[in-house]
Formats: structure tokens, C-alpha cells, sequence
């Protein structure tokens, strides 16, 4: 994790030091003349070698300075703080749709595969995959908001504007979930244990939940991990649609105008998050499956 | 000799087209067969943009702007009256460049990361993993926007951005199959035989990869496909007034109350065609490797 989180630092510096041209003259104002920018190098310590550079780049970022915001000059991390949890309260309520829509059509279609039932829900789980989450982010807006007027088309408050947000997001991540679910419970579905389990004449409501779809998480919980990743990706996308005052729109807003310091903390932040998160997968599995050990 | 007479007899004669089991399993699936249905439209009809389409995607037309459909405009115009069809058309053919060219260089640049790498085993191994391990820690459509954020917006720009995220996908797939691959016993006997690396790697190790690598790479132009779009979408793509989808949907949203034709039918075209890819690329799937697909049950 903290080697990984190190990599991940280190490739941002990099990524951002690749940007063509002189970063002093880019954080200098457009009228500067030679010597302010000799000025500006020595006080950002952008004359000392690379190395050093990212030594005391770790070190600021380790004590929370992330720098200033080039536009507004405040620094990045107010601006962070103040919209890293709209980000996170979207994207945890996605990730609860997808994974209630998600898991129930994948165990609705393995109870009765191949039925109607299952082709409509695989019919769809392929539909939430293939469509773009921007345009069906806009289509819901166009029947909800704007025909029908049920639900705020932008902005954050009430629980109704978190509604279209969270299930134009969770859509993908439920398509995925959805087809991960039903081909996991369908190979443990076959297992001798569940036949065991319904000759000894257990209800097959607990044959489903007790003993299949406990052994079936395991897989669905790495999907469920990965599509986090994807999720917070789409966060950015779906951000703009709905005018959600969260990280993605920020950074978007900051490539556009190139505030590179915003760019550099907030790609460092969404990469932190899908790290915590997949070690939070990690450990789930212990909890899941007993017999899964670390040392 | 005469079993085998017997079973060519009891199995019929097959057209040679359908001796291959692949081929066969492929042409039993619907949705692979409606997946290729949909690639080879959307090929002949970028490859024929100029003839097929209507109208010219560039054309604007201040007297015909923001047009719902009609029969001169099938789809309707845009807000400075640009003939909406042929600007979908033209589309196809942006978006089917971005997807192959964006996995083009994913696939490349991971394959032989992945497979020199395990390969070789040692510190070339590791270090290559490690970095690998830290690109797949960054979600990928964030990699190719920061990427995008060092380079500039611009149509090419993406296409490599998109590439470069892709890239620690294929390493990954490659990694495993080289690793299973390099202890097989063909392996070992060109070795015997006094080949040297880069012809096992070549000739005997990633030929046996291919078929996993197409099928991934099927899918991953769908995925391509869509971060295309949204970069496009997000104005980190295309710019105008090329006529890619996701900066023409992006352009259209600001017309949603007036003109919401705009916005939905670009958005029908980046549809049908990643679904296209991803019926095709499943079908592909269960035809090249029956033991995957029973695995992942998709």
C-alpha cells in the first residue's frame, strides 16, 4: 500500500514535470520579465535537481500543503477539502445502486437461467454497459427534468437531486455487477454442496442466500472493487452533466485552464481512494473465505 | 482407418468454411452474429462517409439551424444548421480511428512490456511490474485525463492518452499467459535446439497468446470507444468543429430543451456501436476459448 501509494506519487511529479515548457514561467504572471522569473525558480526550488524536488514535494504533501491553486490562488487543499465529499457521497451512492440493482438481477437471473426473466435483465445489464454514462445522464435528465419534472436536473442539497447522479453512475458498474453476479452464482449453483443442501430438504430461499451466495461473493467482490475505478472515473463525466459540485468537475475545470497544482492533487486524491478501496477488497476477502490468510 | 471414415460420414460433409470449430460456435451465437452485423455497417459506412452521407459535415447553414428531422435532414441540423446525419456519419469514422488506434498502442506497448519482462524475470521483471501495478492503481479514465491535462486537449492527443491507460491491461493479460508459456516443453526444446530470446518470445510464446489478446482487444476498443467520448464530451478531446460524438453531444446538451435530438442521437451512435464491440468481442470469447467463457460465465 505505502509503496504503491509512493509509485503513484511519483508518477504524478513526473507526469506533471512532462509538461512542455517552463514551469516558472507558467507560475510567473505573463509580463514577467527575465530576472522575476529567475526570481520565481529560486523560490519555488524549481533550480535544484529532480530528486530533491520530489523530496520536498513528499514532504509538503505528507504535512497536507499541496500548493496553491494557480487561478485562484487559494490553496488546493480548501479547495480539495471543500469538494472531495460531494465526490464521495456520489460515488458511495452509486456504488449502492449498482450493487443492489446489480446483484439482485444477477441472482434473480441465475435462480432461472435462460428464462425470459434472465435474457431481459442480461438484455439490460449489456445496455447499462454499452451506453455512455454522459448521454444516458442527459436522456434521464430529458424525461425526468424536463418532461416530466419530477427531479432536479443539477446541483447538490436534497436526496432528490443525489437520485439521477447516482443512478446514471451506478448504471455501468450494475451491468457489470449484474453479469459477474448471476455466472458466479451459476457455477457454485452446480456444486455437490447445494445439491446436498436441497436433497437434505433445505428452503431454497437459503440455498440461495446461505449457501451459494456466500461462496459466490468472492468474485463479485473483486468486480466490485475494480468497478469502483471505473466509478470514479465516470464521477468526472458525470459531475458535468449534472452540475455536482464534487473533485471531477474540479479537476476537469483545472485541465482546461491549466491549474496544474489542482491537476496534480486531484489525480493524487482519486488514485489514493481506488487504493484505499482496493485494500479494503483485500481484506474482505479474509472475511469472506476464512481459509484466505495474510501473513 | 475405417472408425475414422465412419465418423466423417456420421458427422456429414461441412462446407470448409465451417470446419473450423471457432467459426461455427461463432456463427451458432445471435448476439456475435448482430455484433458483426453492426462492425461491418459501421466499417462500410466510415469507409464510405463521403458517398453515403447526405450532406457535408462542415457545411453550416445559419438558415436552417437547430432543425428538428425532416426529410431533408433525416435527423435534423445543428445549431449553425450542419446536416445532423452526415455529421454522425463522418463521426464513425473519428471514433472507429480513435478506438483501433488508441488500442493499437495500448496492446503493443503492454504486450511487450508483459512479455519481456516475465520473460526475462529478475529486476527487469520487477521493476516493469511494479510500474505496471502503479498504472493500474490510477482509474484509468483519471490516467488518460491527467495524461491529457500534460499534452493539451486535441483529437490525437486522447487517441494516446487512452492508449497509454490501456496499456497496463494488456501487460497484466500478457504477464500471466507468458508465465504459464515460457515452462512448456516446446519452449524449452527451441531453447535446446539453440534459439535465442527474441525468437522464442516472437515465434513460440506470443503466437499462442494471440487469441486471448484479440479478444481482449475486441472488448477494449469498446472501452476506448467510450473514453473517447467522454473525453470528447468533457471538451479534452476532439475539438471543434471536427465531427467526433462526444464533443458534438456536448455542444448539443446546451440546445436539450429546444433541440434534444442533438444530444440523443449522437449519443444512439456511441451506443450501437460499443455494443456492437461488445456483443462481437463476447462472441469471440466463447468461440476461441470454450474453458473462459465457462469461467466467467459472460
Amino acid at each position: 500500500m505505502v509503496p504503491l501509494l509512493l509509485g503513484v506519487s511519483m508518477v504524478v511529479f513526473v507526469l506533471i514535470r512532462l509538461i512542455p515548457g517552463d514551469p516558472a514561467e507558467l507560475l510567473a504572471s505573463q509580463w514577467a520579465t527575465a530576472e522575476d522569473i529567475a526570481l520565481v525558480r529560486r523560490a519555488w526550488g524549481l533550480d535544484r535537481p529532480l530528486p530533491i524536488q520530489y523530496g520536498v514535494f513528499l514532504g509538503n504533501l505528507l504535512r497536507g500543503d499541496l500548493g496553491r491553486s494557480v487561478a485562484s490562488s487559494v490553496p488546493v487543499s480548501t479547495e480539495i477539502a471543500a469538494r472531495y465529499p460531494a465526490t464521495l457521497v456520489l460515488a458511495v451512492a452509486s456504488m449502492t445502486v449498482a450493487i443492489g440493482v446489480g446483484g439482485a438481477a444477477g441472482i434473480i437471473s441465475a435462480r432461472r437461467p435462460y428464462s425470459w426473466l434472465d435474457n431481459g435483465a442480461m438484455v439490460l445489464a449489456l445496455v447499462g454497459v454499452s451506453a455512455p454514462a454522459f448521454w444516458a445522464g442527459l436522456m434521464l435528465i430529458l424525461l425526468f427534468s424536463v418532461i416530466l419534472g419530477w427531479l432536479p436536473a443539477s446541483g447538490m442539497g436534497s436526496l432528490r437531486h443525489l437520485v439521477l447522479p447516482a443512478v446514471t453512475l451506478g448504471s455501468v458498474a450494475a451491468g457489470v455487477i449484474a453479469r459477474q453476479t448471476r455466472s458466479s452464482m451459476l457455477d457454485v449453483l452446480s456444486q455437490d454442496y447445494i445439491r446436498t443442501a436441497r436433497s437434505k430438504g433445505v428452503a431454497e430461499a437459503a440455498v440461495t442466500y446461505r449457501h451459494a451466495l456466500k461462496n459466490a461473493l468472492i468474485p463479485v467482490v473483486t468486480i466490485v472493487g475494480l468497478q469502483f475505478g471505473t466509478l470514479l472515473g465516470g464521477s468526472v463525466v458525470v459531475e458535468s452533466v449534472f452540475a455536482w459540485p464534487g473533485m471531477g468537475r474540479l479537476l476537469v475545470d483545472a485541465v482546461l485552464v491549466r491549474d496544474y497544482p489542482i491537476v496534480q492533487a486531484a489525480v493524487l486524491l482519486f488514485a489514493a481512494t481506488f487504493a484505499c478501496i482496493n485494500l479494503l477488497v483485500d481484506m474482505l476477502y479474509g472475511l469472506l473465505d476464512p481459509r484466505i490468510r495474510y501473513e | 482407418m475405417a472408425t475414422r471414415i465412419l465418423t466423417l460420414t456420421a458427422a456429414g460433409r461441412r462446407p470448409w468454411w465451417l470446419q473450423n470449430r471457432a467459426l461455427r460456435t461463432f456463427l451458432r451465437n445471435r448476439a456475435a452474429k448482430a455484433g458483426a452485423g453492426i462492425l461491418l455497417l459501421l466499417g462500410l459506412t466510415a469507409t464510405f462517409a463521403g458517398t453515403v452521407a447526405p450532406h457535408e459535415p462542415l457545411a453550416a447553414d445559419l438558415n436552417r439551424m437547430l432543425q428538428v428531422p425532416s426529410r431533408a435532414h433525416l435527423l435534423g441540423t445543428d445549431e449553425l444548421g450542419r446536416d445532423l446525419l452526415s455529421r454522425i456519419i463522418f463521426g464513425a469514422r473519428i471514433s472507429l480511428t480513435l478506438g483501433f488506434v488508441s488500442v493499437g498502442i495500448g496492446l503493443l506497448t503492454g504486450t511487450a512490456i508483459g512479455a519481456v519482462g516475465t520473460y526475462r524475470g529478475g529486476w527487469v521483471d520487477l521493476v516493469s511490474m511494479r510500474f505496471v501495478d502503479v498504472l493500474l492503481s490510477f482509474p484509468p479514465v483519471l490516467l488518460a485525463i491527467g495524461i491529457v491535462a500534460v499534452m493539451g486537449p486535441s483529437l490525437y492527443n486522447a487517441m494516446i492518452a487512452i492508449g497509454v491507460a490501456q496499456m497496463p491491461v494488456y501487460a497484466r493479460l500478457v504477464r500471466g499467459l507468458v508465465l504459464s508459456l515460457k515452462e512448456q516443453q516446446y519452449v524449452e526444446a527451441a531453447r535446446a535446439l539453440g534459439a535465442h530470446d527474441a525468437r522464442i518470445l516472437l515465434r513460440h510464446i506470443l503466437p499462442n497468446c494471440l487469441s486471448p489478446l484479440i479478444v481482449q482487444s475486441t472488448l477494449q476498443v469498446a472501452s476506448a470507444i467510450l473514453s473517447a467520448a467522454a473525453l470528447g464530451f468533457l471538451g479534452l478531446g476532439a475539438q471543434p468543429p471536427t465531427p467526433e460524438w462526444g464533443a458534438m453531444l456536448s455542444k448539443g446538451r446546451l440546445y436539450l430543451r429546444v433541440a434534444p435530438h442533438l444530444t440523443a442521437f449522437p449519443g444512439v451512435a456511441i451506443f450501437v456501436t460499443v455494443l456492437g464491440f461488445n456483443l462481437f468481442g463476447d462472441g469471440l470469447r466463447d468461440a476461441l476459448d470454450p474453458r473462459m467463457a465457462v469461467r466467467l460465465g459472460l
